[in-house]
């Protein structure tokens, strides 16, 4: 049965998340791919058949499949947010049920309000969603090993939701490296298996099951993979600077410091505690790429749920941390590396200030009088553009392999869309350098707003092979 | 006297006293429930001593007027038969002839002076079931039927679900004839949405039944003074395996249990010559009897339970196979989980696991299929408070309760789920306790596809019989309940069923890439069967995974990848048991026990050595 701190938890963080979304949205700003999977749904609603091969197949499912629901539904504008803040309301209400402290409470209250967890549970499409799970597996994870990996009930439900988070997020994958090793003991090799097996299990059939309808509908079990493609052409942020970014995130959040140091010496518990740095460490290894800033929402939460609550003046210490952490988050926007995150901040730090998304006001009313398909990278303003302009007409990378025709988006459109290059990163310019600087002959530009730009595709450029043809198919499904 | 006559030394008899101490019966009746004296030499040495006549009924001309003077259960429980008149004075065999209030309420209900004689309680019970025939038989065949026609498999459907079945069967060949897409389409629903539930559900009860395992492993310790404890019978009803009585006996003897307060009763069956013999041969201690059911039909294992009920002493009762090996202290668990709540429980589920293991693929799936059904799911069906479908052997119950009940329903081939069914209807309550009974699992495929054709086939006969009423059944056993029933009870053969179908669809459509099946596979059902296919398949697996952990069967973690290879054998099973249904509803596809080469090769089990 749930305590009343927790009902209260739930209800008051749901509402302050859903109207915090409904108020950005008020504004004109929506959520990138919040937009992009409402978009999918949208398509359905519109009466394109719901195939798994009609909405990309890139996607992970599972934000797509939730989605769905509330469009379906008729309210595919607040589905988002209402999905978002759902999941955020259930996290704080799952975090409030593990004490029952007033000054955890109080701790949790503040830790809540901090601009990453109010943007991923208002508007950010599957990264709330992402949160509750990874944030209920490491609470289990954690049971399970508090009592010497002996309970087997939090063991299975720990292992169900890192297999759901998978198919949340692909990143989770890399999650098993670190975790793999907190499972690991002097013991009976048969038991040793059997955990390995307990925890793998979830994740191998469910994202083995994407692969096979990955490979059901587009012959390749690893199709999907074009969109982890997209993190290979973002501009890389190279050098000193990207790891600044992965260390930047601590300082938002110093109770994972303190949970950090209170289980300096237990190997087992330090590594699940630095699981979510470690990964953002391989993406940003291998990828040259800073994870979403979103992500770091989790070492909030997973070090709420390690902190045993201090004593004597370390409390206000860390309220008083806490709260730092939530003035740098907002004071702090031109630091991140994510659109979205940025544009959220931006808005609500300058609401007051009409010109915030100006420009991309000024490009939507342009664009709507443009008659033709237009190639548009979501990962900057696009939502906004989306909701001022005419959706039916554009074009996504995520639509179709992404490798392939970000390179030529004059294939699949007859116009293009894109920010300055400058401080922004998108997959079109970084793999288009030349087109936003007029140095490209398929593109002519036919519009500057601000820092934007627009390009019409020259008919001749056009290759004269089937691949459209193919491609026009594509679309007509 | 016993001395005197030679037929136990002092030292027995200091044994006996001492037992006497801890168990707190009878000398007498302790010397022949431990062997140390035989029940005949015991009961002729009381005459002596009682200066009684000592009869033995098997010989003594029986008037049939004179033993209807008693009512048969009253005979039955207290071992008393009248004989015939002499002179003035009715003959009355006593098999305990010290018992002055058994005297005088004889008396009060034969309104005639008696005439005390002694005889073996194994006379008496000879003759009630010699002259009693025919009216055990229908107690044990139609009890249950002429006390509540509803509950009973007898006639399998009503006439309303007939009509039911031909309305249903209207509508589909109309929608067939006329709109055949948008019909199969609405079919294909109704299967993979009650597949995705049913499926679902298990893992969902596996999850509440490990959580409730942890709650309820701080069980009180055994502390119980075996003076108080109650007379318990336990049934064994063998058919054909004359091989495993040894086995049996012995397991039983390992029980924990004071012998003079045990009541066994092996059930054999008239027809069976060759266990008969063997039984005759085996001449165990005076706490087994060896009761004969005479041949009738149906021949069911819950007919020849229901003979033995009607003979049965203890105030609780038990059931097990032959081939079982149960845990020794099994009884006196069963009492401490009665006594927590002995007003509503009427009966306490055993778990059931195998002892031949690794003897091959079908006993190692069945090891990992047992243990997830009764160390999880059970516990969870229990800690949700639904209808607990009962296995087959290690039941224990409120003899008392189950006599009212009616028993077993003798038409019902799965009679222990739906008696579990019927008690939580009736508003009784079902517990499991953590005490395993070790069996041996059937290791031939055909015998393993016979045995699950008749479980399933049982609970679609439960399913039918329990959804007469079912707006009556919604009232008795709840939302939860009544959910709970129809995923559990009706989901898992439907389960069986459509198995084979989807997959049969799937592979053609894999291999061919036919778009004839496309019109009925719209959007949210091509989601709903692919998540059928890839998420319920990974739940089977996975609740497999799990069983392995309780009882540190790790060696079997990687079999549980071939569950679903395991399924299709259910569905041949069930397909198996839906011809029958319609064929031979009360058919009892008999297990053969005692092939298992890991009891061949020993002798015993590895746990009756362990013993």
């Amino acid at each position: 049965m749930l305590r009343r701190h927790e009902v209260y938890f739930f209800a008051g963080f749901f509402l302050l998340y859903f109207f915090c979304g409904l108020w950005v949205h008020g504004m004109g700003f929506w959520g990138s791919e919040e937009v992009y999977l409402l978009e999918r749904a949208l398509l359905v609603v519109r009466g394109q058949p719901a195939r798994f091969e009609n909405v990309g197949l890139t996607y992970p499912p599972l934000p797509f499949a939730l989605l769905f629901i509330p469009a379906a539904l008729g309210f595919h504008l607040q589905g988002g947010v209402f999905m978002s803040s759902l999941c955020g309301g259930l996290t704080a209400c799952f975090l409030s049920s593990l004490t029952k402290e007033k000054f955890a409470l109080c701790l949790l209250v503040l830790l809540l309000t901090h601009p990453l967890f109010l943007y991923a549970f208002s508007i950010s499409g599957s990264q709330g969603m992402f949160l509750l799970i990874l944030v209920l597996y490491v609470c289990f994870h954690k049971r399970f090993l508090e009592k010497r990996q002996k309970d087997l009930f939090v063991f299975a439900l720990a292992s169900l939701c890192f297999g759901v988070a998978v198919v949340t997020r692909y990143e989770t994958l890399f999650f098993l490296f670190p975790l793999i090793f907190t499972l690991i003991r002097r013991e009976d090799r048969w038991l040793l298996l059997s955990k390995m097996a307990i925890f793998i299990f979830p994740v191998v059939f469910l994202f083995g099951g994407w692969m096979y309808i990955n490979w059901l509908y587009k012959g390749d079990p690893l199709y999907f993979v074009h969109t982890l493609s997209m993190v290979n052409l973002n501009p890389p942020v190279r050098g000193q600077t990207s790891w600044l970014h992965l260390l930047m995130p601590l300082l938002y959040f110093p109770v994972y410091l303190v949970s950090l140091w209170q289980f300096k010496g237990r190997g087992q518990f330090l590594l699940l505690l630095l699981s979510p740095l470690i990964v953002a460490f391989i993406v940003l290894w291998f990828s040259e790429v800073v994870l979403s800033l979103s992500f770091f929402a989790l070492l909030g939460g997973i070090g709420f749920v390690f902190l045993k609550p201090p004593r004597g003046w370390l409390r206000p210490v860390l309220l008083l941390g806490t709260m730092a952490g939530i003035w740098l988050g907002w004071m702090s926007p031109e630091g991140w590396q994510w659109g979205p995150e940025r544009s959220f901040v931006a808005l609500v730090v300058k609401r007051e200030k009409q010109e915030v998304f100006l420009q991309e006001k000024q490009v939507a009313a342009y664009l709507k009088k443009l008659n033709g398909r237009i190639f548009f990278d979501d990962t900057n303003g696009y939502p906004v553009v989306f909701f001022h302009g005419n959706p039916k007409v554009f074009i996504l990378p995520y639509q179709f392999e992404f490798g392939f025709y970000i390179k030529c988006p004059s294939l699949i459109s007859r116009y293009l869309a894109l920010p300055s290059p400058h401080g922004k990163s998108d997959a079109v310019n970084g793999s288009n350098s030349d087109i936003f600087y007029g140095k490209n002959p398929k593109w002519k530009l036919i519009e500057q707003v601000g820092e934007w730009r627009i390009f019409e595709s020259i008919p001749r450029a056009f290759p004269v092979n089937r691949p459209v043809d193919r491609i026009g198919g594509q679309l007509r499904q | 006297m016993l001395i005197a006559e030679g037929f136990i030394n002092s030292a027995q008899l200091e044994e006996a006293l001492e037992l006497q101490e801890r168990w707190g019966d009878r000398v007498g009746q302790i010397l022949i429930s431990t062997g140390l004296v035989r029940r005949i030499d015991l009961y002729r040495t009381l005459s002596k001593h009682l200066d009684l006549p000592f009869l033995d009924l098997t010989k003594e001309e029986i008037d049939p007027a004179m033993i209807r003077l008693l009512p048969l259960d009253f005979m039955a429980k207290t071992r008393t038969a009248p004989v015939r008149m002499e002179g003035d004075s009715l003959l009355v065999a006593f098999s305990d002839p010290m018992d002055e209030e058994l005297e005088k309420k004889i008396k009060e209900i034969v309104g005639l002076p008696i005439k005390k004689a002694i005889t073996t309680d194994l006379d008496v019970l000879w003759i009630l079931s010699k002259h009693f025939e025919s009216e055990l038989r229908d107690v044990s065949v139609f009890s249950l039927y002429r006390e509540n026609a509803m509950f009973s498999a007898r006639r399998l459907f009503t006439d309303a679900q007939l009509f039911l079945f031909l309305v249903f069967g209207s509508i589909v060949l109309f929608g067939v004839f006329f709109n055949v897409i948008f019909t199969l389409t609405m079919l294909n629903m109704c299967v993979q949405v009650v597949f995705f539930l049913a499926v679902s559900f298990k893992l969902f009860l596996v999850l509440v039944g490990i959580r409730s395992r942890i709650k309820g492993s701080s069980r009180r310790p055994l502390t119980l003074d075996e003076r108080d404890l109650p007379m318990y019978t336990v049934l064994v009803p063998i058919y054909k395996e004359a091989k495993v009585l040894p086995h049996l006996i012995g397991s039983i003897r390992r029980l924990n249990y004071p012998k003079s307060k045990l009541d066994v009763k092996i059930l054999l069956e008239q027809d069976d010559t060759q266990t008969l013999e063997a039984a005759k041969k085996m001449k165990p201690e005076a706490f087994f009897e060896f009761v004969v059911v005479p041949t009738s039909y149906p021949k069911t294992k819950p007919k020849a339970c229901n003979w033995g009920l009607q003979f049965a002493r203890g105030k609780y009762l038990t059931i097990f196979d032959a081939e079982d090996e149960p845990d020794p202290n099994q009884l006196k668990k069963a009492l401490l989980a009665f006594s927590e709540d002995i007003e509503h429980t009427i009966c306490v589920q055993g778990r059931l696991n195998y002892y031949n293991v690794y003897e091959n693929f079908i006993t190692r799936m069945f090891t990992l299929e047992y243990s997830y059904w009764f160390d999880y799911m059970l516990p969870g069906l229990e800690a949700l408070n639904v209808p607990i479908p009962l296995g087959g052997t290690s039941n224990h119950f409120d003899t008392e309760k189950l006599i009212k009940m009616r028993g077993w329903d003798p038409f019902n081939v799965t009679e222990d789920a739906d008696l579990g069914v019927r008690a939580t209807r009736l508003g009784y309550r079902v517990r499991t306790i953590d005490s395993t009974t070790y069996e041996e699992a059937t290791s031939r495929v055909k015998s393993w596809i016979n045995q699950r054709s008749r479980w399933v086939k049982g609970y679609m006969v439960t399913y039918a019989v329990h959804m007469r009423h079912p707006v009556q059944l919604y009232r008795e056993l709840g939302f939860s309940g009544f959910v709970s029933f129809q995923l559990f009870i009706g989901g898992t053969p439907f389960a069986f069923l459509a198995t084979p179908i989807m997959w049969v669809i799937y592979i053609d459509w894999l291999l061919t890439r036919t778009r004839v099946i496309d019109p009925f596979f719209p959007a949210w059902i091509l989601y709903l069967s692919l998540i059928n296919l890839l998420v319920c398949n990974g739940i089977i697996i996975f609740t497999n995974i799990l069983a392995v952990w309780k009882r540190k069967l790790f060696k079997l973690c990687l079999w549980a990848f071939l569950a679903p290879f395991y399924w299709i054998l259910h569905s041949i099973a069930a397909w198996k048991a839906q011809w029958q249904i319609m064929t031979k509803p009360f058919y009892w596809e008999k297990t053969t026990h005692g092939v298992s080469k890991q009891v061949r090769d020993l002798g015993f089990s590895p746990h009756a050595k362990k013993a």
